[in-house]
């Protein structure tokens, strides 16, 4: 696989909670969706790639040659943005370009400007711009994206970006990621988390799942769907088919669950339905799985 | 300095400044009123002399103190529950360019304590006032001192317990000196000096420690 990022043994260690040592690949020219529950560890792992916070052990290599965050001219080509509070509380869209623009060398003001205009939020040039602590949880992403979409970057790294926003500008963000891997002509890349996969489904190309600091599944989305099966049964053929299921939702009539393809032959002879999961009934099942395993 | 001036752009927006500007107005305001008020005549002086005699001293203090508001905010941003940590934190030599905008900020905080302390000086020609500008700069220097060897330092409890002596102390001063006026008598120029000399001995150390740690500490997470 031609990377953008590859991590080894990369390490995180907290007094009560420690991330890795994670091996992991993020692929040049896709969309790769970090998936997990609240708690699996996918702040720490996007603040550890984007230099916000030091690993404890391991290495990254970014664009396949450097391995230093602290070098400027990686963090010129990659761009960040935090679930909540990047930008100072009292900071409107003024001081965010004029202190985006003097620290970026990519910065470009007029999209940045344009950029709000599409976004619907204040831009530097507003009259009476509204701090940042004035306006809502989803009016500060929209603007922390417009912030970073205005630079020149070659890797997005999303904390949560589609957490805060309304269903039309999740929609919308999906469009701009897709946009913006186009005009990269297979070079650019983007790593987004999120816990609710179902609204940014259409983005991700490829997704890692996490559970507790810890890498349980990941690959190419298609890859996936055809290595699982979504199974579906009545009830009473539960207890048949179960050995055969990783996880499962069960009531008095029917139960589902998710199951390796392979086996779906083998279910089929018990009677139980299967089908190609969504990535939300994948990252629900893996999710469970990884649970009950744990 | 050019450097040290973007920095601190990049660490402070529009919006840092903004707020000190408006702070040192807000005070030069109360100030004002306050002398304005006390030339009012009314029949029974001793209250507004009493008043002025003990509120201006402790007021005043304040003034020359604004820069550390400055160098706080900087400071802040090394400690992760600050909105803007991240976003600091991600930005291409950002230890390097948080170094400089402590330095800028020290420099910032100079020139409003120098500011202040001339405002205090000029007033205390024109008006009887009890506390010496120099005090004044002392305690100033002290604090800016104080708050460059805390100002990585996380837990809340420690910072304010290390700047609590500070105000204590400028209380007292404001106090003794009132005092001494009252009796017509003005702190020794050898214990205002001293007190100068080791406000700057301990600003400068200040200084320097902050500069020569402030990127391993940035670093630290």
């Amino acid at each position: 696989m031609d990377s953008i990022l590859t991590a080894k043994g990369l390490t995180k260690k907290y007094s009560k909670f420690t991330l890795g040592g994670l091996d992991f690949e993020i692929p040049r020219g896709f969309a790769t969706a970090l998936i997990g529950a609240n708690g699996a560890g996918k702040t720490t792992l996007i603040d550890t790639l984007c230099g916000v916070i030091r690993a404890t052990s391991g290495e990254v290599t970014y664009f396949g040659e450097d391995t230093d965050i602290e070098e400027a001219a990686i963090r010129e080509k990659i761009g960040y943005c935090a679930s909540s509070s990047f930008f100072p509380q009292g900071w409107t869209a003024k001081d965010i370009a004029m202190s985006m623009e003097l620290a970026f060398d990519s910065f470009n003001r007029e999209k940045f400007r344009t950029l709000c205009e599409q976004l619907d939020v204040d831009s530097d040039i507003t009259k009476k711009p509204k701090p940042m602590y004035k306006q809502s949880d989803g009016n500060r992403m929209r603007l922390s994206l417009a912030a970073v979409f205005a630079r020149e970057t070659d890797l997005l790294i999303l904390d949560e970006p589609g957490s805060s926003l309304d269903p039309l500008m999740r929609d919308r963000l999906c469009d701009r990621l897709r946009e913006y891997l186009d005009d990269g002509n297979g070079e650019k890349s983007i790593v987004f988390s999120t816990h609710n996969i179902a609204d940014m489904e259409n983005a991700a190309d490829y997704a890692i799942f996490m559970d507790k600091g810890r890498i349980i599944e990941s690959g190419f989305v298609e890859d996936l769907k055809d290595k699982y099966i979504i199974a579906r049964g009545e009830a009473a053929d539960y207890d048949k088919a179960k050995h055969l299921l990783m996880s499962h939702s069960k009531n008095r009539t029917v139960f589902d669950g998710l199951a390796l393809a392979e086996n779906a032959e083998e279910l089929a002879r018990l009677g139980v339905d299967s089908e190609a999961p969504t990535l939300q009934q994948l990252s629900i099942g893996l999710l469970k799985y990884a649970e009950e395993t744990r | 300095m050019k450097d040290m001036l973007r920095s601190f752009r990049i660490f402070t927006g529009n919006y840092t400044l903004k707020t000190v500007f408006q702070m040192l107005l807000a005070f030069v305001a109360v100030f004002a009123a306050i002398t304005l008020l006390s030339l009012i005549p009314v029949e029974d002086e001793s209250f507004a002399e009493g008043f002025l005699t003990a509120f201006l001293p402790a007021f005043s203090l304040f003034l020359p103190l604004c820069g550390v508001f400055l160098l706080n905010a900087i400071y802040s941003y090394n400690n992760p529950i600050t909105p803007g940590f991240k976003y600091f934190h991600s930005l291409p030599d950002s230890d390097t360019a948080y170094a400089q905008a402590i330095a800028a900020a020290n420099l910032f905080t100079l020139i409003i304590m120098v500011l202040g302390v001339t405002g205090h000086y000029i007033y205390s020609v024109f008006a009887p006032f009890p506390l010496s500008p120099m005090i004044s700069a002392a305690l100033a220097l002290l604090t800016t001192g104080i708050t460059n060897f805390i100002g990585n330092v996380k837990n809340q409890w420690v910072r304010i317990f290390s700047v609590m002596p500070i105000f204590c102390l400028a209380g007292f001063a404001s106090g003794f000196s009132s005092a001494m006026l009252e009796d017509g008598e003005r702190i020794p120029d050898t214990v205002i000096w001293i007190s100068l000399g080791v406000a700057i001995a301990v600003y400068v150390a200040g200084l320097v420690y902050a500069l020569a740690t402030c990127k391993k500490k940035w670093r630290r997470e």
